[in-house]
């Protein structure tokens, strides 16, 4: 051949290249089809009914509020006060000193509400005490698995001198053995101000779980605890609680 | 004009130094003239080409004007809207805390009316167990008043029997002792229940 040919390669390369350039270019950008996004679209969706099933109480008091029990022992010709909580739907714990020597029992809820009291039964190898009621109790809490900690802060929630609910913090300072004899094994220390009338009070820890029940404070202005294990011991047996005889809650 | 014509002998001439000169390299003239063809062709495509992108970018362009009119409309409607739910969440936010501010008055309330009702509870079942008490004291002491108008009563009735009897038979005497007896127990029955009762109330 002769020499043009060449140079129509050269075009004909030209004209592919126009040709392969017009097809990658991209297309025009499409006008946006319906109606353009009016609100924020939310990250993280919320469930109102789920917090309130979940972290809120009807009416805004805290777990550990809703699950404490006052207790007013009448005797014959003596009243006193204590303190417990629920640990099931119609149960709750307290001290035994508390229900001992009882004519009547009268059980109150945070919110005012009376509940009946359907039977009593104490342990002996500690001073605690089981209440079943006839009506059911505003909340209940998850017992801790393991007792806390020296140094741990705990929550005690009581009723005081049988006064308002009171809600006191503390820490762990040590355990040792009942000093009052009531108890077979160790107890907890604590530094959580107390007064007559908490006992039964049930010691919180971080979480909300109880980690033991307040039972007996001194002149150093320390509280003393049974610890959750013993609970869970006492529970677990069948045999740790014995009913407190009719007779006793009736006065001569 | 009439010089149009070319003698043949010339052309066959030329073409046998054409055909003579094929086998060699084209002449430069003619090298030129191609050179100026191809780049004409080139710079022709190249318009071409120019001229497409131009129009593909005119329309982008215009595109793009038209959407970003859109945009701007649509963002002034959201920055009123955005305007808008910022005052109302402001406004949701204050309500809030109010209603906050009252659940907190209501929970104190509450705790204020159950510790009011456990103290009052606490009178009440005091003050019954007294009234229960004092019912039962009053019932001993009921018991203790008849006992004792019960040993009255036979006292009185010994009396009499011995004002109006002046010469008693040995019968008669028999029944006295006993009734004598009787009275003498209801007595002591009534000094118990006194004493009982005395007791009960100084302790």
């Amino acid at each position: 051949m002769r020499r043009p040919a060449p140079a129509s390669a050269v075009v004909g390369v030209l004209v592919l290249a126009l040709c392969g350039a017009c097809s990658a270019l991209p297309e025009i950008p499409p006008m946006p089809d319906g109606p353009l996004p009016t609100a924020p679209t939310p990250t993280a969706s919320f469930d109102p009914a789920a917090a309130v099933r979940n972290d809120l109480s009807p009416d805004g008091f805290d777990v550990a509020e809703r699950i404490s029990v006052r207790v007013r022992n009448l005797g014959c010709f003596s009243l006193s006060t204590g303190s417990g909580f629920a640990v099931g739907e119609t149960t709750l714990v307290t001290n035994r000193h508390v229900v001992e020597d009882s004519a009547e029992l009268a059980l109150s809820t945070y919110d005012g509400r009376d509940v009946g009291v359907r039977a009593a039964s104490i342990a002996e190898l500690a001073d605690l005490a089981v209440v079943r009621t006839d009506g059911e109790l505003p909340a209940v809490p998850e017992l801790a698995t393991e007792d806390p900690e020296r140094g741990d802060t705990i929550t005690v929630v009581g009723y005081p001198q049988g006064g308002r609910l009171t809600v006191t913090s503390g820490r762990v300072i040590a355990r040792t053995t009942d000093p009052l004899n009531l108890h077979l094994g160790e107890v907890l220390v604590t530094d959580a101000l107390v007064e007559p009338g908490s006992s039964g009070s049930p010691a919180l820890d971080r979480r909300g779980r109880v980690v033991g029940v307040v039972y007996a404070m001194n002149e150093a202005e320390q509280s003393f605890i049974v610890p959750v294990s013993t609970l869970h011991e006492l529970l677990e047996d069948d045999d740790a609680f014995k009913p407190v005889k009719e007779e006793s809650f009736v006065c001569d | 004009m009439g010089v149009t014509s070319t003698p043949t002998h010339e052309t066959d001439t030329q073409d046998a130094v054409v055909s003579a000169q094929a086998e060699k390299p084209p002449r430069p003239r003619t090298r030129a003239r191609h050179r100026r063809w191809v780049l004409l062709s080139v710079l022709v495509l190249l318009l071409g080409g120019a001229v497409a992108g131009d129009a593909y970018l005119w329309q982008v362009s215009e595109a793009w004007i038209e959407r970003d009119g859109q945009w701007q409309v649509h963002a002034r409607s959201l920055t009123t809207s955005l305007g808008e739910t910022t005052t109302e969440l402001q406004d949701t936010m204050a309500e809030l805390e109010v209603v906050r501010g009252q659940l907190d008055q209501a929970q104190t309330r509450i705790s204020d009316l159950a510790d009011e009702k456990a103290q009052l509870g606490d009178e009440h079942a005091v003050v019954r167990q007294l009234a229960e008490y004092q019912e039962r004291v009053q019932t001993a002491a009921t018991a203790v008043v008849a006992a004792l108008d019960s040993c009255i009563a036979s006292q009185q009735r010994l009396i009499r029997w011995y004002r109006d009897t002046e010469e008693p038979t040995d019968e008669q005497l028999v029944v006295l002792a006993e009734l004598g007896e009787s009275v003498g127990a209801v007595c002591t029955a009534a000094q118990e229940a006194k004493d009982a009762l005395a007791e009960e109330l100084d302790g």
